[in-house]
This record gives structure tokens, C-alpha cells and sequence, in this order.
């Protein structure tokens, strides 16, 4: 718990260093204030701008969830099928292995022209995003059992339905905490790439609008709790993992 | 015998990238959609065939943007790495921020930079450097920090320098990380790169499809992003080749991992 603190702490203190810093240096007038505005101009927009800030927020906020959703199910059900199937596992895998690498925002402007620029295909680039991420893992957990629990299951007789329920999920809990924090940053960056091309909301949309009227400080300002979104997001990850499943903290720490 | 093997690992993922395509053409057929929505495969690679020359040209931008990103993100988190050896207290506070940079949209600031450096190579390559940095620093922070204790311990006792203590034992040690980070950057190099083109860029895949996109040739763009696609899976497949290349004792920690 000190040690946490401690880093909490450190992380506070460089935060504040490179505040500092960066507020020295276009306070000074050593940049332009519309290349970089000091950070006090941006917190200034933020609190000028809170309503639209906070509305555009939400809607990035929800779009990203509704995508996280979506795909961790997806990838769970697809996970299930390769850890019971070779055949499907030997298909899907490399595969799945191939999509982690496609720029996956690349399909928006197809998906926009079928079926226009509503949520649909934001949020649907967000959870194939983090079906990619969690298919792996899951698959990956779903296997590492611990072998003393393989054996005992397999003298008992138990089903595969026990073996999934009393043996693999606990073993597949990690993998699916730490593959959950990864593709909490995906979505929101799946989330935002996605409405600077399509829709008239959004942090992405704010993002391009706020530098179409050469706004910087507006632009930073959504940046910025765009940022605060995904860390927002990843401590309740956190808390929630130190809560309910406190034995996987410290697996999950060596994957 | 090989060959054989080799074969029983391809065919199930070909026979699906089968199907899908093959599903494709028929439900766009079958179903008499609109070309305007999704064209028929056929459609595509001739829309491909067609503007070989256009999206040959584009490939290249694109590639130039990703690998240049690349190379400063990766040259710059290399140095820092090395000043993080030389200087722990940095480390100590900087590292938890550097995890968690990796974590954060910094794509977002691509409009920032597209405002800041105009939209051609450079802020392209300034983003994907911004996104790779992270990821290979805290690789490389992780791996020096893999290193075995009873090594740096012996180095201790030889009295070697800190040069000697990181190019003899630390950098090997980091290795395998070092290569899964640029295999992971490649990739997210090239969604970088095409991220900031859609942004505002007047070459580049991205640029293309947005091009097509407003010409309403929706074969060329369907081309054009699976071309994309394309190019992000060979830009990973390029270091995991290097990565195989490599002497197995070098890597054979990373493919356990």
C-alpha cells in the first residue's frame, strides 16, 4: 500500500514537473501561445468550455464502453470456441494475430458510406478493436491452467463445463484484466480517429473542430480529458481488479 | 515431412479468408446491394488493377511516414533509456508517467500537429514517433531491468563502466523486448500515419481513401483500405522476420513470453 502511495506520489510530482515546465516555456513567450498555450489558458478554456467539453466527452465516453462491451463479448465467445476446438484455433488464430496488426480505422470511411455517420460504425470499430486484444489473451488464459487442477479435474470426471468453471476462468482472469486495460486505450483512440471522420460529436469532432476556429487552447483542453477519460477508466479497471479479484493483481503484474 | 506440416498449419486459415470472401460475393449478389454500399471482390481487385499506379505511389508516402515516425520514436527512446541507466532518480520519476503515456489517446494530437508542422511528411512521422516512443522506452526499461542480477553484480566487481555494464549485459538482455516493441510500433506506426492522413493530408493511403471516398468510388476505397491492411500486417511481419532472423538464444525468452 506505501509503495502505491509512493508511486502515486511520484506520478503526481512528474505530472506537476512537466506542467511547470511546459508552462515556463509558452509563458515565456518562448513559443507561440497558438503552438502551445501555457496550461493555465488551457484549464481557463476547459472551465469556460465545461458544458461542450463535458458533452462531447460523453458521448466518446459511451461510444467507446458500448465498443469495449460489445468486443469483450465477442472475443469471450470466440475464445471459448478456439480453447475447445484445434481445428477452430489453428483457423482463427493466425488470423486474429493478422488483424492485431491492421490499422483497424482504416474501414471507417467504408463503414460511414453503407451505413452513414451515426454510432454504428464508431462503435463498431471500437469492439472490433478490443476483440483483437482480448481474443488473444483470453485464449492464451483459458489454456495456462494450472496443471495439479488439469489432473484432479480429469480423475474426477468432470465435465467440460466444470473444467471451464472451477479451473480455467480463475486461470483466464488475469489475462482478462490485463487484455481489458489494453483495450480500454484502443477504444478511446478507436473512439476519437473515428468521429474526426464521421459525426458532428465527440472529443475527435471537438478535437477538429476547435482547430478549424484555431481554438488551440480548446483543442488541448479536449486532448486532455480525453487523456483523463482513459486513466479515469483504467483506475476503475484497477479498483475494481484489486477488489474482486485480488489474487489475479499479482499474476496479472508478470504478463 | 516439412512441407506437409507447413501445409496443415496454412490451410484452415486460408480456407476461412476463403469463405469470407466467397460469402462476400455472394451476399452482394445475392442480395442485389448497391455497389455504393459494398461491391462484389471482383469489383475491388479490379478497381485495384486499375489504379495500380496511383496506390503504388500513396503506399509509398504512407511507408515513408510509419517508417520514419518509427526510426525517431525508437532513436529517441533509446537514448532516453540510456539516461535513464546513467541517471536513476529520472527513471524513478518518470517511469510511472511513461506507462502511463503508453496507455493514453495520443493520437489525439494529430490535429495539433497537423496545425503545427502542415500536412505533409513531417507531422505524420512526428506523431507515429510520439506514439512509438513510449512503447519501445518502457520496453527497453523493462528488459535492462530483466537482466540477471549475478551479471551486473560480476561487472560490478570488474569495475566496469557504465558504458560497458550496458552494451555487455544490459542491451542484450533487452533485446527480445526491444524486437516485440518495434514489431508492435511497426504497426501502430502505419495506424498512425494513416490516422493523421485522414486528418489532413494531400498524399498517403489515407489521403486516397478519403479521395475516393468523396468520388464515390467505393470499389477504390474498399481497395485501398484493404491495401492498408496490407501494409500494417507486412510492416509486422518485416520485424517478426527479423526477429526470427535473430540468434535463437537472443529471442527464445520473448517467444515464451
Amino acid at each position: 500500500m506505501t509503495a502505491s502511495l509512493r508511486q502515486a506520489g511520484q506520478f503526481l510530482l512528474a505530472v506537476l514537473l512537466v506542467g511547470l515546465a511546459w508552462q515556463l516555456v509558452s509563458g515565456l513567450g518562448l513559443v507561440k501561445v497558438y503552438v502551445l498555450p501555457p496550461p493555465l489558458d488551457v484549464l481557463r478554456a476547459f472551465a469556460d468550455n465545461r458544458p461542450t467539453i463535458t458533452h462531447h466527452a460523453l458521448v466518446t465516453l459511451w461510444t467507446s464502453l458500448a465498443g469495449l462491451a460489445l468486443g469483450t463479448v465477442l472475443a469471450a465467445l470466440a475464445a471459448l470456441g478456439m480453447a475447445y476446438s484445434g481445428l477452430l484455433h489453428r483457423a482463427f488464430r493466425p488470423l486474429v494475430v493478422m488483424l492485431s496488426a491492421c490499422p483497424i480505422i482504416g474501414v471507417i470511411p467504408i463503414l460511414v458510406v453503407a451505413f452513414g455517420d451515426g454510432y454504428g460504425p464508431r462503435v463498431a470499430v471500437a469492439a472490433v478493436a478490443s476483440f483483437i486484444v482480448t481474443a488473444l489473451y483470453l485464449v492464451n488464459g483459458l489454456s495456462r491452467t494450472d496443471a495439479l487442477a488439469d489432473e484432479l479435474m480429469h480423475s474426477l470426471n468432470a465435465s467440460a463445463w466444470q473444467r471451464l468453471r472451477m479451473v480455467q476462468s480463475f486461470s483466464a482472469v488475469p489475462y482478462l484484466m490485463a487484455a481489458l486495460k489494453l483495450s480500454v486505450s484502443t477504444c478511446v483512440i478507436q473512439a476519437i480517429v473515428a468521429e474526426w471522420i464521421s459525426g458532428t460529436s465527440g472529443l475527435g469532432y471537438l478535437v477538429q473542430f476547435a482547430g478549424y476556429s484555431f481554438r488551440i487552447d480548446v483543442m488541448w483542453a479536449a486532448v486532455l480529458t480525453a487523456v483523463v477519460i482513459t486513466l479515469g477508466l483504467l483506475g476503475i479497471l484497477a479498483l475494481v481488479e484489486s477488489l474482486v479479484f485480488p489474487w489475479a493483481v499479482a499474476e496479472g503484474r508478470s504478463l | 515431412m516439412r512441407t506437409l506440416r507447413l501445409a496443415g498449419l496454412v490451410w484452415p486459415p486460408l480456407a476461412i479468408v476463403a469463405a469470407v470472401v466467397l460469402g462476400w460475393h455472394l451476399l452482394v449478389v445475392g442480395l442485389d446491394v448497391s455497389p455504393f454500399v459494398a461491391p462484389t471482390p471482383g469489383q475491388v481487385a479490379a478497381a485495384v488493377g486499375d489504379n495500380l499506379p496511383v496506390i503504388v505511389d500513396n503506399t509509398w508516402t504512407t511507408l515513408a511516414e510509419a517508417g520514419l515516425g518509427l526510426l525517431m520514436g525508437n532513436v529517441a527512446a533509446v537514448l532516453v533509456a540510456v539516461l535513464f541507466c546513467y541517471v536513476r532518480r529520472l527513471r524513478e520519476l518518470f517511469f510511472p508517467m511513461l506507462l502511463a503515456l503508453q496507455a493514453v489517446p495520443i493520437i489525439a494530437v494529430a490535429p495539433i500537429l497537423i496545425l503545427w508542422l502542415g500536412p505533409g511528411l513531417m507531422s505524420k512521422a512526428v506523431l507515429g514517433a510520439f506514439i512509438t516512443f513510449p512503447i519501445t522506452l518502457v520496453s527497453l526499461a523493462k528488459g535492462f531491468e530483466s537482466c540477471p542480477r549475478e551479471v551486473t553484480e560480476l561487472l560490478y566487481s570488474l569495475k566496469a563502466s557504465k558504458r560497458q555494464e550496458i552494451l555487455l549485459a544490459l542491451a542484450p538482455s533487452a533485446l527480445p523486448m526491444f524486437m516485440a516493441a518495434l514489431k508492435l510500433g511497426a504497426s501502430t506506426a502505419v495506424l498512425a500515419a494513416l490516422a493523421a492522413e485522414y486528418v489532413g493530408a494531400q498524399h498517403g493511403l489515407g489521403f486516397l481513401i478519403q479521395d475516393a471516398q468523396t468520388r464515390l468510388e467505393v470499389p477504390l476505397m474498399w481497395g485501398v483500405v484493404l491495401v492498408v491492411m496490407a501494409v500494417g500486417v507486412l510492416a509486422y511481419a518485416l520485424f517478426a522476420a527479423l526477429e526470427r532472423a535473430l540468434p535463437a538464444e537472443t529471442t527464445t525468452a520473448a517467444r515464451a513470453r
